[in-house]
């Protein structure tokens, strides 16, 4: 009980919003000693709790972990995993890693592209699914795979996707 | 009392494939029978053969079973565990002989192999820590932790002639002997488990299938070079490998096997994982050490080497995953023993990982002195569907092509060098007639022209100048004079970066033009491209005399540019709006579409005077611009 009070007290003094994903964020800051080492790590818990790093969120860890806003904007801008404007809810990463590549990677990002309408590093227009090119995701054995979150598919070809939107995406729909 | 383990692979290729799937329904299967107090389902990491996961291995007789799906497994059952005879259609077939394998150990696959680092993948339940104990797992730590000193440690591991697995194969012992002398204190070790190489997923398979090595070689290491804290730097890209991981370290936690006083010694080791956010380059150790500490991964001139000033400015010594999990070996079974196997300069074993146009693909772990041959074409089974062998691929953005006539070098560190490509951490990607090594090299180069972290302008703006080039030449733009340009700035950006992902960028480029020219030399004389993958000089074509007027090449199109010939069953492509992006080819089952680079002699076929929009297309879901 005081252990919940504490938390929803900090809360309160931490962001003036009273966001609870915030809540969520200091503990991870909290469990790294608010080390500014730890920047990649808390960064990836705050995009996993808001789905993207805006401005605020990018603002609040830096004057948590007393680092510039540069210097974590910096950071954010190096590392592909990291966005800074909204994603949809599941990202489909198509490899474009050697093995895939030579078993026609291209060729399925295209078609995929023409599936859903929308162009690599885009989102539909409901919010649900945005698509990525990875450089590996370490599926070469069943090239050419796609990642959906943790999900691989994988022995895919262009003649495969029409299907495949149709019954594997509506999972994530 | 159990009679029987059925270990499944739970490694990411099987469970791409239907694993998870298999596995539930095996334990189903066997509680539904009342086998379940016999036969236990054990989920292990990657067994190796990926392309025919999902994979299942039944102990104690050995038999090996392909492609399982949860529909199979009734029958399985039924045959396997209740008549006791194997189940026929799932075992793997004889290349030569085609007969059915029974065991796992006479499937050529297998046993071709020598299985030292990944003697537990495939074999222990990789959550279990009690399962790697059982299989002399930290027996070595103990033993070191109990009887010997750091020195005599460092000793032992310079006498086996351990070299480092992440590709450079610098002596291991010699590089912990430089971190151990430097007296600055705390000193660190990190294992660099960034796998970024495009093509590459050994490291992948022992950090999900055998945690523990990791940690029990680390811990050796730090006793050696009094450092009390590691790191594992991680990538995002492999979850499961986190978890494994997170799951594993907690265990040595719990048992004492990682912390303070460990075997009552008085040595302390801590371990924290890093998890990496998607940049190539943090596989660069100096790099990899700015990102745990939580900054940019832009790499830092050498000297100083992280031996003299690592993390944090301390004393930090950075190895491979399999290098780390070599460790343990070497301790446990000793230098002598190890140092018989592989070649006067390399010792031991590599694990390669086989992909791209191989029948086989998956992980084979092999004593150094194999020749390309026997790994692409032994183990590997070479090239599917009849086509024939190119080039192999080794070492990832960073090495070369290696062609036909140079299979049957003997693989180390030395012997690829001389052919201009590189060992690195022991990706192969196999690439048959199909494939176009302008293609490759123009890809390699895309993938470091994006990586560059952009700190130095040879890379940063070299990688990219040469992309262009390339860029010219797979659209049929190119001339004579940029294969000279492309040799003289390649040679300036090897020679003038920073870090060794500009330092060997070009290498791809480098090796096609010395082995494959000629492809070079089509594509910007004859405009053509002679393993039809390059798009801008393709070209495809129905023949009438093949059309049986299906449709289904029409329907299948994605911008309808294929229509139907007025008043005849035929069907033609109007080549000025095509895409070439091959759906017709590969859904037409007449074989009447040709996809075809003729270059410059290329006759487009007279257009029809009528051309008729083809029957049921349905409004297009595409969007086109």
């Amino acid at each position: 009980m005081m252990n919940e009070t504490q938390t929803i007290q900090s809360v309160v003094t931490t962001h003036p919003s009273g966001d609870a994903r915030f809540a969520s964020l200091d503990e991870t800051i909290a469990h790294y000693h608010a080390e500014p080492t730890a920047l990649i790590q808390i960064l990836h818990a705050a995009q996993q709790l808001f789905g993207y790093l805006g401005a605020d969120v990018l603002r609040y860890i830096a004057g948590k972990l007393k680092l510039p806003v540069a210097q974590v904007y910096g950071v954010v801008t190096f590392y592909h995993l990291f966005t800074l404007v909204p994603r949809g809810k599941h990202q489909i990463m198509v490899c474009r890693g050697t093995a895939c590549h030579v078993r026609g990677a291209q060729l399925l990002l295209d078609r995929l592209q023409q599936e859903l309408g929308i162009k690599e590093g885009e989102t539909t227009k409901d919010n649900l699914l945005s698509l990525h090119s990875a450089r590996c995701i370490g599926a070469c054995a069943m090239a050419p795979a796609i990642a959906i979150g943790d999900d691989v598919y994988g022995k895919l070809s262009p003649d495969k996707i029409p299907k495949f939107c149709q019954k594997e995406l509506k999972k994530y729909v | 009392m159990i009679r029987a383990h059925c270990l499944v692979c739970a490694g990411a290729g099987c469970i791409s494939s239907g694993g998870n799937a298999l596995k539930d329904a095996l334990s189903n299967e066997l509680q539904v029978r009342g086998l379940d107090e016999e036969i236990r389902v054990v989920e292990t990491g990657c067994m190796g053969p990926c392309d025919l996961g999902p994979v299942m291995l039944v102990h104690p007789d050995g038999t090996f079973y392909q492609r399982v799906t949860a529909l199979d497994v009734p029958k399985l059952v039924e045959e396997h565990f209740i008549k006791g005879r194997p189940y026929q259609p799932l075992l793997p077939k004889d290349e030569v002989t085609t007969a059915a394998v029974n065991t796992q150990r006479d499937f050529g696959f297998f046993a071709k192999q020598q299985k030292i680092v990944l003697e537990n993948c495939g074999t222990i339940d990789p959550e279990n820590i009690q399962e790697y104990i059982a299989r002399d797992g930290y027996r070595a730590l103990g033993d070191v932790l109990s009887g010997l000193k750091p020195a005599q440690v460092i000793a032992e591991i310079k006498a086996a002639g351990l070299r480092g697995r992440g590709g450079a194969g610098f002596p291991t012992g010699v590089k912990w002997e430089l971190t151990a002398k430097n007296p600055v204190t705390p000193r660190y070790v990190i294992c660099n488990a960034d796998e970024g190489d495009p093509g590459a997923f050994m490291n992948r398979a022992v950090l999900e299938g055998d945690p523990h090595k990791i940690i029990e070689g680390m811990t050796i290491g730090g006793y050696a070079m009094g450092a009390n804290h590691g790191y594992i730097y991680i990538r995002a890209e492999y979850p499961l490998a986190v978890k494994r991981l997170q799951i594993a370290i907690a265990q040595a936690y719990e048992l004492g096997l990682l912390g303070k006083n460990l075997f009552s010694s008085g040595f302390d080791f801590d371990l924290e994982l890093r998890i990496g956010a998607g940049a190539f380059v943090c596989g660069e150790e100096t790099a990899l050490m700015r990102s745990i500490e939580g900054r940019r991964g832009q790499p830092q001139p050498r000297p100083p080497f992280p031996a003299q000033r690592g993390l944090w400015g301390k004393p930090t010594n950075i190895n491979n995953v399999e290098t780390w999990a070599t460790v343990p070996i070497v301790m446990r079974r000793g230098a002598q023993w190890y140092s018989q196997i592989g070649t006067a300069k390399s010792k031991g074993t590599k694990v390669f990982a086989l992909a791209g146009k191989i029948k086989n693909t998956g992980l084979a772990e092999v004593p150094y002195g194999t020749t390309l041959r026997e790994i692409i074409f032994g183990i590997g089974g070479g090239v599917p569907n009849g086509k024939k062998f190119k080039a192999v691929q080794t070492g990832g953005p960073s090495g070369g092509v290696v062609p036909e006539q140079h299979l049957d070098t003997p693989v180390d560190y030395d012997t690829l060098q001389a052919l201009g490509s590189i060992m690195g951490s022991g990706g192969m990607v196999i690439m048959d007639e199909d494939s176009c090594m302008v293609d490759v090299a123009r890809f390699f180069l895309e993938f470091c022209c994006d990586e560059s972290c952009g700190k130095c302008p040879p890379c940063r703006v070299g990688t990219r100048q040469l992309l262009n080039i390339l860029d010219r030449i797979s659209h049929g733009e190119g001339e004579l004079e940029d294969l000279d340009r492309l040799e003289e700035l390649a040679q300036m950006v090897k020679d003038a970066s920073l870090c060794g992902l500009g330092q060997t960028a070009p290498n791809p480029v480098l090796t096609t033009l010395r082995y494959f020219r000629d492809e070079y030399l089509a594509h910007i004389v004859e405009k053509r491209c002679p393993a039809r993958v390059c798009k801008d000089l393709l070209h495809f074509t129905i023949q009438d005399e093949k059309c049986v007027g299906c449709s289904v090449c029409a329907r299948q199109c994605p911008v309808d540019t294929i229509f139907k010939v007025g008043g005849q069953k035929k069907y033609y492509i109007l080549e000025d709006e095509c895409i070439h992006c091959g759906s017709c080819v590969d859904s037409c089952k007449f074989d009447a579409i040709v996809k075809a680079s003729d270059g410059e002699g290329h006759v487009t076929p007279q257009r029809p005077a009528v051309l008729e929009r083809p029957p049921g297309r349905k409004p297009t879901s595409l969007v086109t611009a």
